[in-house]
């Protein structure tokens, strides 16, 4: 049986490839839109079990605006890693390949 | 729907031009403008042709934006400071002619889309010249002196704007309901390393390479004023230089088009400010931060309902790509000041 992310893959190869290969203008961008669309989710699923830092949790922004974790370099670390998350699951590019290998599962990355 | 043949907006164009006939032959939406939507207007104004642009609010507005009338007085006190921009020729407040307010500009011929200017030598001219021109037109914005119309719509000229720029970017987040913990770090890291405030200018706050056009051989306007405000001098040449801001030239540190030395000649030579890197790269960084939460706006428009768009729901997510970028940038700067510069720890990670 496919799994959801398996299916988001083909979705995102028939836009990319079927429809936008043949399409213009707005039809095109659309298509392509949607294509990264679909990519973005296969991603947030691929990296949905990436468990989260116990360092960040109850962390509030009222408590980091009050000063109360300035100079806490672990913290700041676990921040960063969760940010770097996110920032592949919406854009692989906003990582270095270096980066990817510091803040990806093993199996992750590029 | 278009203007063409819009009998009211023919009457106010009649008025406003104090010509004796006005017929609007064509109307076109502009591409652009998440915020304002544009038209192009073809006119015969008593018998010859000439083209305008037309500037009214999209459906919904990002909240630090001014009003139509407002943006207008801006407009025309750049104009007047000489200022390349479109010559303004008329705002409207009566909402009966078009059904809200909306400000009309002569239109200028170039291109408009960053993106295509950062990749498309053969617009702009000489790229260094043109980044020397961007420097020294930032420069007389920030000569730009306040008259009273434009005191009253920019407000008392803030003691701190750094700090008010901090406590906007909060109000944001708290406003949109979203928890960011990175934005959130690098905005304190920032805080904590802000420059002192020595000077405050009439400030553009959106000078970037996608608000300026061109034509093959160079710069034929500044686009965009609906986000003057005061602000520290340094705030511009920031957002005008972030990395978010360069498209496909991330070498080229000007906005995508030039060398930074060459931006910074043209402001120095033309304003007599020193350029200090250090302030530079704290405003590089509040950039990040105040594309980010721009951005989550934008994304909450499509969130909400208010207007469902792909597009809108896509840019909503830049914010995770820039707030990892910004969160990097304030580690750096808080690695640099304390002076510990070696690649140990969280240093390696964040290079």
């Amino acid at each position: 049986m496919n799994d959801a992310r398996a299916i988001l893959a083909a979705a995102e190869s028939l836009l990319r490839q079927d429809l936008a290969e043949h399409a213009k203008g707005d039809l095109r961008y659309k298509a392509l839109l949607s294509a990264n669309a679909v990519a973005m989710a296969e991603r947030e699923l691929a990296l949905s079990e990436v468990s989260a830092d116990a360092a960040v949790s109850g962390v509030t922004p009222h408590a980091i605006r009050s000063g109360r974790h300035d100079g806490d370099h672990a913290l700041a670390g676990a921040i960063l890693r969760e940010s770097a998350i996110r920032a592949f699951i919406a854009n692989p590019a906003a990582l270095t390949e270096a980066e990817q290998a510091d803040f990806l599962p093993g199996d992750h990355g590029a | 729907m278009g203007f063409a043949g819009h009998s009211a907006l023919q009457d106010w164009l009649k008025r406003t031009l104090s010509a004796r006939t006005v017929e609007i032959t064509g109307s076109m939406l502009l591409s652009g403008g998440a915020i304002q939507e544009n038209w192009h207007l073809e006119c015969l104004v008593g018998g010859l042709s000439r083209n305008f642009v037309l500037r009214r609010d999209a459906a919904a507005s990002v909240a630090a934006s001014h009003s139509r009338a407002d943006e207008y007085a801006v407009l025309s006190a750049a104009h007047a400071a000489g200022v390349l921009v479109p010559e303004p020729i008329g705002v409207c407040t009566d909402a009966t002619i078009i059904g809200g307010p909306f400000m009309l500009v002569e239109e200028v011929d170039g291109v408009g889309y960053g993106p295509k200017i950062v990749r498309d030598l053969t617009l702009g001219g000489d790229r260094e010249a043109l980044g020397e021109a961007l420097g020294r037109q930032l420069a007389r914005i920030h000569a730009i002196e306040a008259d009273e119309e434009l005191a009253q719509i920019l407000g008392p000229r803030p003691e701190d704007p750094v700090a008010a720029d901090i406590a906007w970017l909060r109000q944001a987040l708290d406003d949109l309901g979203l928890v960011r913990l990175d934005l959130e770090l690098a905005l304190r890291i920032a805080e904590r390393h802000a420059p002192q405030v020595t000077d405050v200018v009439i400030s553009h706050r959106d000078f970037r390479t996608g608000n300026i056009m061109v034509d093959e051989r160079g710069l034929t306007a500044i686009l965009d004023w609906e986000f003057v405000s005061w602000a520290e001098p340094m705030t511009d040449v920031g957002w005008f230089c972030a990395r978010c801001w360069r498209f496909s030239r991330p070498d080229l540190e000007a906005g995508g088009l030039a060398s930074r030395d060459a931006f910074y000649r043209g402001y120095a030579d033309e304003s007599g400010r020193t350029i200090d890197a250090a302030r530079v790269a704290f405003w590089e960084l509040m950039a990040h931060l105040r594309w980010a939460v721009i951005a989550l706006q934008q994304g909450a428009r499509h969130a909400s309902g208010q207007e469902p768009s792909l597009h809108l729901a896509l840019t909503g997510r830049i914010a995770d790509d820039l707030g990892f970028q910004a969160l990097k940038m304030a580690i750096g700067m808080e690695r640099g000041k304390d002076g510990r510069g070696g690649k140990t720890g969280l240093g390696a990670a964040a290079e």
